[in-house]
């Protein structure tokens, strides 16, 4: 980066001159606008932080969980727009996020009676899914390669067949022979999951 | 996602579809948590690049307040610093003046003398060139005295020395150095007698210039100057004489100080007109002291 280019870099929220328009930019999970609202966020979610005596590092884990909890509500349509600031809401969710951390970190001295609001069946699904995202963090890692940054490139870093064959990010040189590829290896790491999950209830 | 379409269609065993849609959902989660990972990071980089931007924008805003503040006092160093008792001190005799004989040598002053620096002013010497180093025009205020009248060497026949000590003493109005005062290099020593009222060794100084540099107009006028403060006005007055004229804007002090050292040669026939003159004249300087010195004369 020049100077230039470090004296021009924009304001994150310049785009999104209203709610609506942040709202969209998170529902096409736009970098500027995921920056944006944390940008936003972060100075209440710290005061949030402070409050329950956590760090500040903690604070921008509880940013980072809760704003991943925040795109997948409006993925999966659970939040929709409704003239609200979705910044709002974000704080409400960090909130919780807060305090659920408090709790993990305050678990054996602490009363369960305490913290009953807690029980309830979206965070508790919530926290399956964090638990379940783990799991496959982990199965990845035992796929091993090729297989690992061809399922990885396509569904979690988002780039298209095209992109990884024309950046030859992988070594197959046709989309199609990628594709055939990537379904290799979804079965190879359905059947681990579906071994793990035996392997637990058993 | 066709790959989970695919297989979640294909497969009919339903562990394996339920297995499929967990992988399904995890993948998204994760995909997620990168797409607000790498968010995060850019926000740090912009965030700090912000700071950044803050210190740089407070850094230049030092600077320049630090270099304004050193310009202004800079500027404010060339301007002579007023006193401010000057304004309503008035001219005069000191209180507590002993009421001795003439002969007496003259009160020392209680004050420091100011620094000679001349005023930024558009009738400055310093922007004017070939301008004398003494000078006052008569638009210029006058300057409140700050020291008593010497004891004058009386030496009129007719004339009380002590009536007109005491007139001296309650009209007496005379300022070093002269607010447009420029001094040459060559003229630092008398300047600096000049300023510690020592009028003696400045007058020596200034008669070894005179031998020097013949005809030299300031160099008379500081030595009627001299002269005057020291109590002798009648050898102050052919100094004073022989350069008027020579420089309108000497003129208006040249006649005042003229007319004290008439006074101070006890000629009160002689000083009168003059005070007159100065007092009928609207734009000068010494309009006020001199029709003070005419009421006094009565």
């Amino acid at each position: 980066m020049n100077i230039r280019e470090w004296f021009s870099s924009q304001k994150p929220c310049k785009r999104y001159v209203d709610n609506e328009t942040l709202f969209r930019g998170l529902q096409q999970l736009e970098d500027a606008a995921i920056v944006c609202i944390q940008v936003k966020c972060l100075p209440a979610v710290r005061q949030i932080a402070r409050g329950y005596g956590l760090l500040n590092e903690a604070a921008e884990d509880i940013l980072n969980k809760s704003t991943v909890i925040l795109l997948r509500k409006i993925e999966e349509g659970a939040y929709q727009f409704q003239g609200h600031a979705t910044s709002t809401y974000l704080i409400e969710i960090a909130k919780r996020t807060a305090l659920m951390a408090t709790r993990s970190k305050s678990r054996e001295t602490e009363s369960l009676d305490d913290h009953h609001h807690l029980h309830d069946e979206s965070w508790e699904a919530e926290k399956k899914q964090q638990e379940a995202a783990e799991l496959i963090r982990q199965l990845l890692g035992q796929l091993g390669e090729p297989c690992n940054e061809v399922v990885r490139f396509h569904h979690i870093d988002g780039f298209s067949d095209e992109e990884v064959v024309a950046q030859k990010m992988t070594r197959y040189t046709t989309t199609n022979s990628l594709k055939m590829k990537r379904s290799d290896c979804m079965k190879v790491l359905i059947q681990m999951a579906q071994q793990w999950k035996t392997s637990i209830n058993i | 996602m066709e790959d989970f379409d695919q297989y979640l269609n294909t497969s009919s065993n339903p562990e394996e579809r339920d297995a499929a849609r967990q992988l399904r959902e995890g993948l998204s989660l994760l995909r997620l948590e990168e797409k607000v990972k790498k968010a995060a990071a850019q926000r740090v980089i912009l965030q700090r690049r912000q700071r950044w931007r803050w210190l740089l924008s407070a850094a230049v805003l030092v600077i320049l307040a630090g270099t304004a503040y050193f310009f202004l006092r800079g500027s404010a160093n060339n301007i002579p610093a007023r006193d401010s008792s000057k304004e309503t001190q008035s001219p005069g005799a000191p209180q507590n003046r002993p009421n001795d004989t003439p002969r007496n040598p003259p009160v020392q002053p209680q004050e420091t003398p100011q620094p000679v620096t001349p005023v930024k002013t558009p009738d400055n010497p310093e922007t004017r060139p070939n301008r004398p180093m003494a000078q006052l025009l008569p638009s210029e205020r006058l300057a409140a005295p700050r020291y008593a009248a010497p004891h004058a060497l009386v030496r009129g026949e007719n004339s009380d020395p002590s009536e007109i000590q005491t007139l001296l003493n309650k009209i007496w109005y005379t300022d070093y150095p002269l607010r447009a005062l420029r001094v040459n290099k060559a003229y630092i020593t008398a300047d600096s007698l000049l300023k510690k009222r020592d009028f003696v060794n400045a007058f020596i100084q200034l008669h070894r210039f005179d031998t020097e540099h013949p005809n030299n107009d300031t160099i008379r006028y500081l030595k009627g100057y001299c002269l005057m403060e020291l109590g002798q006005g009648e050898e102050a007055i052919p100094y004073f004489k022989s350069v008027q004229g020579r420089l309108p804007v000497w003129e208006a002090q040249l006649e005042w100080y003229e007319g004290l050292s008439w006074l101070q040669a006890g000629n009160t026939q002689k000083a009168k007109p003059i005070f007159q003159k100065i007092a009928r004249t609207k734009q000068h300087s010494y309009r006020v002291p001199s029709q003070k010195a005419l009421k006094l004369m009565k």
